[in-house]
């Protein structure tokens, strides 16, 4: 039999009784805390033993810092005497546990408790929990993407179940700074009737179903990414996560290394801070790698699917072409994108002929109009600070002699650029070519798209 | 009512200070207190701690020695104030009962 199990356990910074409960519970059945970690906990087969544990929050005490090894120290001693023994912890929450049969609490205030665990927690957890969730929302990721760039979200379930992860997370995170905020409202009015803190239990099952939701969605989102962009994608997608998971448990476990030896706090935060730049810099480099590869391995194809080519706008013969076409959607929309790129030309001022299209069917109505929202901003890009000034953006054709129901057209500096974004029921088409567009070649995207819908 | 810090003792607060009036080892005055009320009052090695920062903070202990990671303490004259002061506000509330 196992004398050493490890135990993923993650609960919510305040909830104290939930850990205390869970470590009282294995001890019964003989497994005993060795060591606290990120997101894994070490348990040591022993002796069954009834024994009390404590959650003890000591906000000035550092995860960084080696100059707070005295105080914790004599802090430690104090609990010895009552018989308290310090068996693990994290920055500023410390676990021990006595044998003793009812054991006088370490915390017998209820207020200086209170106050404890509120500097605490507000340090060592709102702050970065906060930081996450700007860095997961503000960096295009977050579920607000939904809202902005649905037509990019919601037509491949990669990009549908990416949202879900970070919006689960996010919602997950707000939910639970909201659940601490109405927890100390009520403890702080107890403790100041003489009463003790709330319990802490409200919000624990929520707060586990949230998780299973996260590791369920994750876990879906590798299954669609090597479904729609194949098997090697979805291993990166693990592989992604799995180092994500290490990291987190790493950069702890290093911290109180540093700090053990005596590295100064300073030094600690910078070679922590550091660390975590250098592997979310590499991480992202993977994740970049990884599409440049998607996106060399695209053109596979041989343009037979392609609606309408060069061809169809002008004369191009003797002009060689490779081809790449990508179908995805949901229960929501579809996507059709196709792309024909010029080849084989070796004269760098040459004016290349290329032609990609992308064909959104989305049902009528307020995602409809979204997505159309989508594509009309994306085409302001990067000129929008002087380019509506000098005419740069979509502007709206007349769509009487076509089949779509509106059009339009993209302008550079005031002069139509060859892009175009066409609206029929149900579907809207963007189609952009890089050859000086002429009068009729709105029509003939028109025939083409419409014959083709 | 929120209580000013040190202006009304809390039962703990009261015992800690008490058992200062000679100088003692910090651990020691949890036994102490737990002797000198039966076992009615007993204060857990956080709380002590935290106190015994915060009365040092507040100038009503001062330290007098350490051996080891054990230091000793012993009441101030500023602690004796707060000491008085929560026994006569203890007696009163003593006397108005009785009347």
């Amino acid at each position: 039999m196992k004398d050493v199990k490890r135990k993923y356990v993650n609960y919510m910074p305040f909830d104290y009784e939930g850990i205390e409960d869970l470590l009282e519970r294995e001890a019964r059945a003989g497994w005993h805390l060795e060591h606290a970690g990120a997101l894994f906990w070490t348990f040591r087969k022993g002796e069954p033993v009834d024994s009390t544990y404590s959650v003890v929050y000591r906000p000035k005490v550092s995860a960084y810092d080696p100059d707070d090894a005295d105080p914790v120290a004599e802090f430690d001693s104090f609990c010895e005497e009552a018989g308290w023994k310090y068996v693990s912890g994290r920055g500023k929450v410390r676990i021990y546990r006595s044998d003793e049969p009812d054991p006088v609490p370490i915390d017998t205030d209820e207020e200086l408790k209170l106050k404890s665990m509120r500097k605490s927690i507000l340090g060592s957890y709102i702050v970065p929990m906060l930081l996450i969730v700007v860095l997961l929302n503000a960096g295009g990721s977050g579920p607000l993407c939904i809202l902005k760039r649905p037509a990019s979200v919601l037509s491949n379930y990669n990009g549908m179940l990416s949202m879900a992860v970070t919006g689960t997370l996010t919602l997950m995170v707000l939910l639970s700074f909201i659940v601490f905020g109405l927890w100390l409202k009520k403890s702080t009015v107890s403790v100041r009737d003489g009463g003790s803190c709330a319990s802490t239990s409200v919000f624990r099952k929520g707060y586990k179903i949230f998780e299973v939701l996260i590791l369920l969605f994750a876990a879906l989102w590798c299954l669609a990414f090597a479904y729609e962009e194949g098997a090697f994608f979805g291993i990166i997608g693990a592989a992604l996560i799995l180092l994500l998971i290490l990291f987190v448990m790493g950069v702890g476990q290093m911290t109180e290394r540093f700090r053990a030896a005596g590295l100064s706090k300073a030094a600690n935060m910078l070679i922590t801070i550091a660390v975590v730049v250098v592997v979310v810099g590499a991480l992202t480099q993977l994740v970049t790698w990884s599409f440049y590869t998607l996106e060399d391995g695209k053109w596979d194809r041989d343009g037979s699917q392609m609606i309408m080519k060069v061809s169809d706008f002008r004369e191009d013969a003797g002009r060689q072409y490779k081809y790449s076409h990508r179908e995805t959607g949901t229960f929501l929309m579809s996507l059709k994108e196709a792309e024909q790129e010029e080849t084989g030309v070796s004269d760098p001022d040459a004016w290349l002929y290329d032609l990609s299209y992308e064909i959104l069917k989305v049902p009528s109505g307020n995602l409809y109009d979204r997505c159309l929202d989508q594509w009309i901003k994306e085409g302001i890009g990067f000129e929008w600070l002087d380019g509506n000034e000098k005419g740069t953006g979509y502007r709206e054709k007349d769509a009487a002699d076509l089949h779509a129901d509106r059009a339009y057209s993209y302008y550079w500096n005031g002069e139509e650029d060859g892009t175009w974004i066409l609206c029929y029921p149900g579907a809207i088409v963007r189609v952009e070519t890089t050859f000086e567009p002429v009068a009729s070649d709105l029509e003939k995207i028109d025939e083409k798209v419409a014959a083709a819908l | 009512m929120a209580r000013d810090k040190f202006k009304t003792l809390t039962e703990q607060m009261y015992y800690i200070l008490l058992c200062l009036r000679k100088e003692r080892c910090g651990t020691d005055i949890m036994k102490d207190v737990s002797e000198m009320t039966a076992g009615r009052v007993k204060i857990g090695p956080g709380t002590l701690y935290n106190l015994l920062e915060q009365f040092a903070g507040a100038g009503m202990i001062v330290e007098t020695g350490s051996e080891g990671r054990k230091r000793s303490y012993v009441i101030t004259e500023e602690g004796q104030r707060a000491l008085r002061a929560e026994y006569e506000r203890l007696l009163l509330q003593v006397k108005d009962f009785e009347a």
